[in-house]
């Protein structure tokens, strides 16, 4: 490729660039998105109730009752200490004492479980009578704790229906008796901390291969788990809309080219390449810009949303799983970011070259058909790697969507973001795209070039492709 | 400087739309490009501004292969366009920084231009009412007419050594064309290398000193046109008498090409030929108001050429 090939590639797209973003159209999207961005805190903090976590100036509870089905929640333990919660300083605690049977120590251990439940039991039903004839003025809680086969232990508040006693401080109290809970057993497991943490901790068991490069790969596939899969099937989702979005815009620009006649103008200044490339740049940082304004509204409004309605963390906080972009480091960041834009300028060169099959605006959809076809295959063959990555995430589908031009802008960024796509597979897949970008730049423009004057009827594929095939054989002069 | 096209050939599958077309230019001046609608004059044009690809032929701009995208070409296209949706302003500011003029020369030779064409109440509109700037039209607001000076002046901006106008004059009112008129005539002035396509003869031969006349891809007639018009000689007259003079043409053996009530159009042979019908006239008493005899204008011509059944 010459250099004069490029030439006024950077003034096309600063033109291209500036009247888009000066566009209605444009405007009035990103106004919309913006406002619906700001707007998606706050509106889901107020459909799900405030039910983030907010943090509580001052508790209405007076009394808390302990029901203690289980031994180590008692008073005298640490349990119930609320050291640092100024707005809890006024809560008292009462355990309810365990009427246990005479004989109990000749009993089995059975029969010793059995009276502890029947008499918590009593306890739970006599102070929740007793709550309930106070009405919705009671402002008591009763704090149970029991041992569940299936949930383990299970500790809960139980307060009047209609009482002050809000959600918000229950939730609070729950949190730090469950925490003092953990210092409990912490202290009577005679281990420490870090110790504690790793009893924890669940198994993954893996069985690799070491090959002779020094490289591991696995022996048995584990799938991918129910957060990873959402993260990297939000962010295909994100890219497959950028695509589309941009391909469209990229694809109309191409139009009005050569439907406003501007084009023979434009080409006694600049060769057809640097239109193409001017155009799809411009209309990928176009895309691009509304999609960070909307990050970036998300993200203000999160905040926003936590100072408005006094919430550590806001609901949408709370839905984002916790520590699952720990991938991102800045190299991996770099490769995600190389894998989207050359996905994007290549999607976004079908676009233009169906753009240079039409004269005129109202042709457009005829061949736009084309770039939604190729983009929905792709976005469907990276839905179904996504979706297979949950079983097995090193299959031969899933490796080949990872580094397939057409599936690895959408596949693989996130699939790499959450940790199953190998570097060597993330780099073959850029090298594919780079390969893939220019020889489908060069083949646009030169279609492009040849039809760019042709303001005759549309044409299709076929066409096209004789045409491009005529070009070789004749080897035409410039 | 020079400017030459040698046997440019350009087919679209068995059809041959332009056929060794050649000419030059050893200095400033205007050729004219003349045809018919298909005769190839804009794929010609096209080929020489390298949007099209030739099938064989070279455009050469001293002696070498020209290659416009790095020169300052002036191209006034026959498919006028303007981006309708864009303010006027921003596309030729645009236009001329794409052939490297910056925006303060370009905002320059736009009030320039805008004042010259008339068109600085579309560019640059007065304040409103309050006082407030208002924004340059965009192309859409504009007439068909103001549009076509919109696209010369694009064309001209960026002081173009080398001026290319396809139907320069196309559509245009009569105070319009004579304003392109002067315009061009400016151009011409300043030594500047113009290809003129057009239909309108009498406006080849008011600029161009050479023609080309293709008919269906192919040369039918070139050279100089004063050269030309000499070649046919003065076989054209135009008499008007008082009294009715047909069966004088008639025994003089000449061709009636035109009859009006204003006078007749007679095909002679040369100037004996018409001497010898004035002295028939005078001798049976007729009073001659008119006999003028002429070269066959680039009308007559291009219809002998080309033929009447393809002239618009």
């Amino acid at each position: 490729m010459k250099s004069s090939e490029l030439r006024g590639t950077g003034s096309v797209f600063r033109f291209t660039l500036i009247q888009t973003v000066k566009s209605k159209a444009y405007i009035v999207s990103a106004v919309i998105l913006l406002v619906l961005s700001l707007l998606v805190a706050p509106v889901l903090q107020l459909i799900n109730g405030g039910s983030g976590e907010k943090k509580v100036e001052s508790s209405n509870i007076e009394t808390v009752y302990i029901c203690n089905g289980l031994s180590f929640v008692s008073k005298g333990t640490d349990i119930t200490d609320l050291s640092g919660m100024n707005a809890f300083s006024g809560v008292k605690f009462e355990e309810l004492e365990l009427k246990l049977p005479e004989g109990i120590e000749s009993m089995s251990i059975e029969e010793i479980s059995e009276a502890i439940n029947k008499a918590d039991r009593e306890n739970y039903e006599k102070i929740s009578k007793e709550l309930e004839d106070k009405g919705s003025e009671c402002k008591d809680a009763i704090l149970h704790a029991y041992l569940d086969d299936e949930r383990g232990i299970v500790v809960e508040i139980v307060r009047v229906a209609g009482s002050e006693v809000g959600d918000d401080e229950c939730q609070e109290l729950l949190e730090r008796i469950c925490a003092n809970l953990d210092d409990y057993k912490v202290k009577i497991s005679g281990l420490s901390e870090e110790e504690l943490t790793l009893l924890g901790y669940n198994y993954t068991v893996e069985m690799n291969y070491l090959g002779e490069d020094g490289s591991i790969s696995a022996a048995v596939d584990t799938g991918i788990g129910g957060k990873q899969f959402g993260v990297a099937y939000a962010i295909m989702f994100i890219v497959a809309m950028i695509c589309i979005m941009s391909g469209t815009q990229v694809a109309t620009a191409v139009v009005t080219d050569k439907s406003s006649r501007v084009v023979e103008l434009l080409l006694t200044s600049v060769r057809p390449m640097a239109l193409l490339l001017g155009k799809i740049l411009a209309m990928l940082v176009a895309t691009i810009g509304q999609y960070v304004i909307l990050f970036a509204a998300v993200v203000i409004s999160n905040k926003l949303t936590g100072v408005i309605f006094h919430t550590e963390t806001s609901y949408l906080s709370s839905i984002i799983p916790k520590g699952i972009l720990s991938n991102i480091t800045i190299g991996n960041g770099l490769i995600v970011l190389a894998l989207v834009a050359l996905g994007l300028v290549f999607y976004a060169t079908l676009a233009g070259l169906c753009g240079a099959m039409v004269s005129k605006m109202e042709e457009l959809q005829d061949t736009l058909k084309y770039f939604t076809f190729a983009s929905m295959i792709g976005m469907y063959m990276a839905i179904f790697a996504i979706v297979s990555m949950q079983k097995s995430s090193t299959s031969a589908f899933v490796r080949f969507c990872e580094v397939f031009p057409m599936t690895s802008p959408m596949t693989t960024p996130g699939a790499r973001i959450v940790g199953v796509v190998p570097l060597s597979y993330a780099l073959i897949a850029i090298a594919l795209l780079v390969v893939l970008d220019f020889l489908t730049l060069r083949f646009a423009a030169g279609v492009y070039e040849g039809l760019i004057t042709n303001m005759g009827t549309r044409l299709k594929p076929g066409d096209v492709i004789a045409m491009a095939r005529n070009k070789k054989n004749k080897g035409g002069t410039k | 400087m020079s400017f030459e096209v040698r046997e440019l050939v350009k087919s679209y599958g068995e059809k041959t739309v332009v056929n060794g077309l050649s000419f030059k230019m050893d200095g400033p001046g205007v050729y004219a490009l003349l045809g018919t609608n298909g005769a190839g004059k804009t794929t010609s044009i096209r080929m020489i501004l390298g949007m099209l690809k030739r099938d064989s032929g070279e455009v050469l701009w001293n002696g070498a292969e020209m290659q416009p995208e790095k020169m300052n070409i002036g191209y006034l296209a026959e498919e006028r366009g303007l981006y309708p949706k864009y303010t006027l302003l921003d596309q030729l500011l645009y236009f001329a920084k794409l052939k490297g003029v910056g925006k303060t020369k370009a905002m320059e030779k736009i009030k320039y231009w805008s004042k010259r064409l008339q068109l600085d109440e579309y560019i640059f509109p007065p304040k409103n009412a309050k006082g407030r700037p208002v924004k340059s039209m965009r192309a859409e607001q504009l007439s068909k007419g103001n549009q076509q000076k919109v696209q010369l002046m694009a064309a001209l901006l960026s002081d173009p050594e080398f001026v290319i106008l396809d139907e320069p004059m196309s559509g245009l009112d009569p105070v319009n064309t004579d304003l392109f008129k002067e315009v061009i005539r400016d151009e011409i002035s300043k030594d500047k290398y113009v290809i003129m396509s057009s239909h309108q003869m009498p406006t080849i031969e008011e600029f161009c000193t050479d023609i080309i006349i293709m008919n269906r891809g192919n040369v039918v007639l070139q050279g100089n046109l004063n050269e030309i018009k000499k070649s046919y000689g003065r076989v054209n007259l135009y008499v008007k008498c008082e009294q009715p003079i047909d069966k004088f043409i008639e025994e003089a053996g000449l061709t009636i090409i035109e009859e009006t009530p204003a006078e007749t159009q007679l095909r002679v042979t040369g100037e004996e030929q018409a001497m010898a019908f004035l002295n028939l006239l005078l001798a049976n008493k007729i009073t001659v108001i008119r006999f003028d005899l002429r070269e066959p204008s680039l009308h007559e011509i291009f219809v002998e050429k080309v033929g009447a059944g393809n002239e618009e």
